[in-house]
């Protein structure tokens, strides 16, 4: 299996989202989210009823996650939980921190579907 | 905590210092600055010329702020002094002291002062469990400030020290050199700071600057629009208001602004300890306090359903619709060496978030909520039977999956051996006690209400209420103990009945899972000498094989506890015994100047004539601070009837006068007044004048 690296995950997330089918579980759960990959990229994730549109941009969010690459894919595999790596200053949040905590149940809502 | 130690807080900031305002901790002692559950400070001692002075008094101006009048230190007995010192105190973003001397003399005065200064940033959970730091301590001065430090890995935690009056400063401390004309002052301001790598930025400064004196909360209202807000009580019983005051006034203090909610505040569970979010505290608290302010229920709600459990995680204890049990930010937490980001091994919380949220529309009548809610709460009611009915026998069960530091005990008597058998023997896990039994009943008949009215769904609501009718039925037959007359406090692993009279049938009677039948024998039993000491209902009644009165779940009796047990009472129509636990507890508030601790012993009130503080308690502590307004709301019969309030008095003949104005809801405001009526027949000993 290959290393997966922030963009392969981002990519096989937005090729999953493409037919935009609304996602119950992500029923409340409304606004921006900007990932900024140190190195790599950002990208934005926009979630509003029930569905995310995931596209590679620097535009403002209503929550900013900024961390380095090896950290996002433990995130993103659901290695690492958000909050611990937040204190232990490897992820600095900024912005809308309710939209940070439901983050947490997201990014295993898509790594749930990716299974 | 010791009597000689001073607290002030805001949100979960507080320093705890010794009476000269001077912290000089050990690793195993509470004093210090802490914010975000570690200690900034662990050291922040004066001296004038070489000494530390002595205390003359100490002032706590607010729950944030507090002075401290002090005199040089002779080293010998007191003689009278040419000087004064006062260290006036304001705590919020680290703290800011003024540190003013005055010079009584007719002559000038040369002075050497200092403040030495340490931090050992040390986690909540290893100063209570003396454990060793696994990073390393720095400190360095820059731009005439102090630099106290702490890192490991990327883990940052700085302590930002800083005066406006040119001290020298040095890697330990800041140096003054201070002269004094004749009568003259001398003032300088201190600031410390707290900075945390990860969340937002450290604020330059702190919350309070030289000569604040009005509470900033991190909120629109301030103590006094808080307390102007409140409903207003009037009684022939002076030092019942005292105790309502004091109530209100520490409800203000245990307020705890989330992150993640941003101006809005809920109850932490108490000082100094715990000054975070815990599902159970939190949402009981805001239970008491309903009748009273809605605001902490609604930030409670809110925030527990955000963060529910989404998935299984053994370490966390977290399943899928879990309500949260304690929330963390230390160290410790930080590192995964502690699961409280968050911990969610609670079996009650999640009924109890369901009851809250019926309670909180009841009272509010902010359908809004209960909409927006409506995920968390059918994910929370599947939770009950898919995850907390662990082996489908039909009862709420717990066994922590964590076994190193999960939590043993998932109920609210959560120390290791509150759950025993009558002679005495630890009951084996999983335990089901019969109290979340009752709440999950109770959860689900309300709510089949919101299910009915709110959500739309007719089909939901008959099955919720089938399913609680079916639970009442089998509960009244399972857990009761026929021989003995009482309900078991729990089915133990082996679904054998545990079969220890404890207060927990008290909490069976405010959820209404009791058959009407078997009311009277509870009642017998909570208001019979064995339960109840005069002052309260002791969690374990005397003469079971447990029963300790200084036990902590095991024979203590606790203000929060015989609160919802009063409640229980007159759910059931009790009301003369409703009464008597409400007095009771309300009396020994009076031998706590109004402020109830978490715990005092369970020695009858005959004998001790006075109730005995536990000598661990926490104080202030959210759910002590709110018994009294859940008593208030039992003696005056206040229930919320659709648009309306319901008020029923049963309100003691002692007790000539007792009105509420202004009782915030659904209805607008509304007055409740109360007559003494009810004879509780010869007087208790013990009541203090």
């Amino acid at each position: 299996m290959p290393t997966d690296t922030a963009r392969s995950i981002l990519a096989e997330a937005q090729s999953r989202r493409e037919d935009r089918r609304p996602d119950p579980r992500l029923h409340g759960i409304s606004g921006s989210y900007r990932f900024d990959v140190e190195g790599v990229g950002s990208w934005r994730l926009e979630v509003r009823d029930e569905t995310v549109a995931i596209t590679e941009s620097t535009a403002p969010a209503d929550c900013v996650i900024r961390c380095d690459e090896a950290d996002f894919v433990r995130i993103a595999r659901g290695e690492q939980n958000l909050l611990t790596a937040a204190l232990q200053g490897r992820v600095q949040v900024e912005g809308d921190y309710a939209l940070a905590q439901r983050l947490h149940g997201f990014i295993r809502v898509t790594r749930k579907q990716a299974a | 905590m010791a009597d000689s130690n001073v607290s002030i807080l805001e949100g979960n900031t507080f320093v705890v210092s010794d009476r000269r305002g001077d912290v000089d901790a050990s690793p195993t002692d509470t004093q210090g600055l802490f914010h975000n559950d570690t200690r900034f400070l662990s050291r922040w001692i004066l001296t004038v010329d070489g000494q530390r002075p002595n205390v003359l008094s100490v002032d706590s101006l607010n729950y944030f702020a507090s002075q401290f009048f002090l005199v040089p230190g002779t080293g010998t007995v007191y003689v009278d002094s040419p000087l004064s010192i006062v260290r006036q105190r304001a705590v919020g973003q680290g703290f800011h002291e003024d540190l003013t001397i005055l010079n009584h003399d007719a002559e000038a005065k040369d002075l050497d002062v200092r403040l030495e200064a340490d931090g050992d940033f040390a986690d909540l959970f290893e100063v209570k469990d003396a454990l060793t730091k696994k990073g390393e301590r720095y400190r360095r001065v820059e731009d005439h400030r102090l630099v106290l430090g702490y890192r490991r890995e990327r883990y940052v935690r700085e302590t930002w020290i800083s005066s406006d009056a040119g001290a020298t400063v040095d890697e330990r401390g800041l140096r003054f050199r201070v002269h004094l004309e004749p009568h003259g002052t001398w003032k300088a301001g201190l600031d410390v700071v707290t900075g945390v790598t990860g969340l937002a930025g450290p604020p330059a400064r702190p919350k309070y600057a030289h000569g604040d004196d009005e509470p900033k909360p991190n909120m629109g209202s301030s103590l006094k629009e808080w307390l102007a807000a409140a409903p207003k009580l009037v009684t022939s019983w002076p030092r019942l208001e005292q105790t309502y005051q004091r109530s209100l006034v520490d409800l203000a203090a245990l307020r705890f602004f989330p992150i993640i909610a941003p101006g809005q505040a809920l109850p932490a569970a108490g000082l100094p300890w715990f000054m975070a979010v815990f599902g159970r505290d939190s949402l009981l608290t805001s239970l008491q306090a309903l009748p009273f302010t809605h605001e902490l229920a609604r930030t409670t709600l809110t925030v527990l359903g955000l963060r529910q459990g989404t998935v299984r995680d053994d370490f966390r204890d977290e399943e899928p619709g879990r309500i949260l049990h304690e929330s963390r930010a230390g160290e410790m937490t930080a590192f995964e060496e502690r699961p409280h980001s968050p911990y969610f091994g609670s079996a009650d919380a999640t009924p109890l978030f369901l009851i809250l949220l019926d309670e909180y529309e009841r009272w509010t009548g902010d359908a809004d909520l209960v909409r927006k809610l409506e995920p968390q709460a059918r994910a929370a009611l599947r939770w009950i039977d898919e995850w907390g009915d662990r082996d489908h026998d039909g009862y709420v069960e717990y066994e922590r999956r964590n076994t190193t530091t999960g939590l043993e005990n998932q109920c609210w008597k959560d120390s290791w051996n509150s759950i025993l058998f009558a002679d005495g023997t630890l009951a084996p896990l999983p335990r089901a006690t019969c109290e979340i039994q009752g709440y999950v009943y109770d959860a689900k008949h309300r709510c089949a209400r919101l299910a009915r009215d709110f959500w739309g769904d007719p089909r939901t609501a008959e099955r919720l209420t089938s399913e609680a009718a079916d639970l009442k039925r089998r509960f009244n037959t399972d857990f009761w103990i026929p021989e003995r007359g009482f309900f078991a406090l729990a089915l133990d692993g082996k679904k054998r009945k545990v079969d220890s009279l404890t207060s927990n049938i008290g909490h069976l009677l405010w959820s209404g899972i009791v058959d009407e039948d078997k009311a009277r024998a509870c009642v017998d039993h909570l208001l019979g000498d064995r339960l109840f000491s005069g002052w309260g209902v002791r969690t374990m009644a005397e003469g079971e094989g447990g029963y300790n009165p200084i036990g902590y779940h095991v024979g203590t009796v606790w203000p929060f506890d015989s609160s919802f047990i009063a409640w229980g009472l007159r759910r059931y129509g009790y009301r003369k015994e409703a009464a008597r636990v409400a007095m009771g507890i309300l009396e020994a508030a009076e031998y706590f100047d109004g402020r109830l601790p978490e715990a005092f012993a369970g020695y009858a009130r005959a004998e001790t004539r006075f109730p005995v503080e536990y000598p661990t308690a926490c104080s202030p502590q959210a759910w002590s601070t709110g018994a009294p307004l859940l008593l208030l709301r039992t003696l005056l019969g206040l229930e919320p009837i659709g648009d309306n309030l319901l008020v029923d008095p049963a309100v003691p003949t002692t007790l000539e006068q007792l009105e509420l104005l202004d009782i915030p809801g659904r209805w607008g405001r509304a007055d409740a007044i109360g007559r003494g009526r009810i004879d509780l027949g010869t007087p208790l000993v013990g009541v203090a004048p």
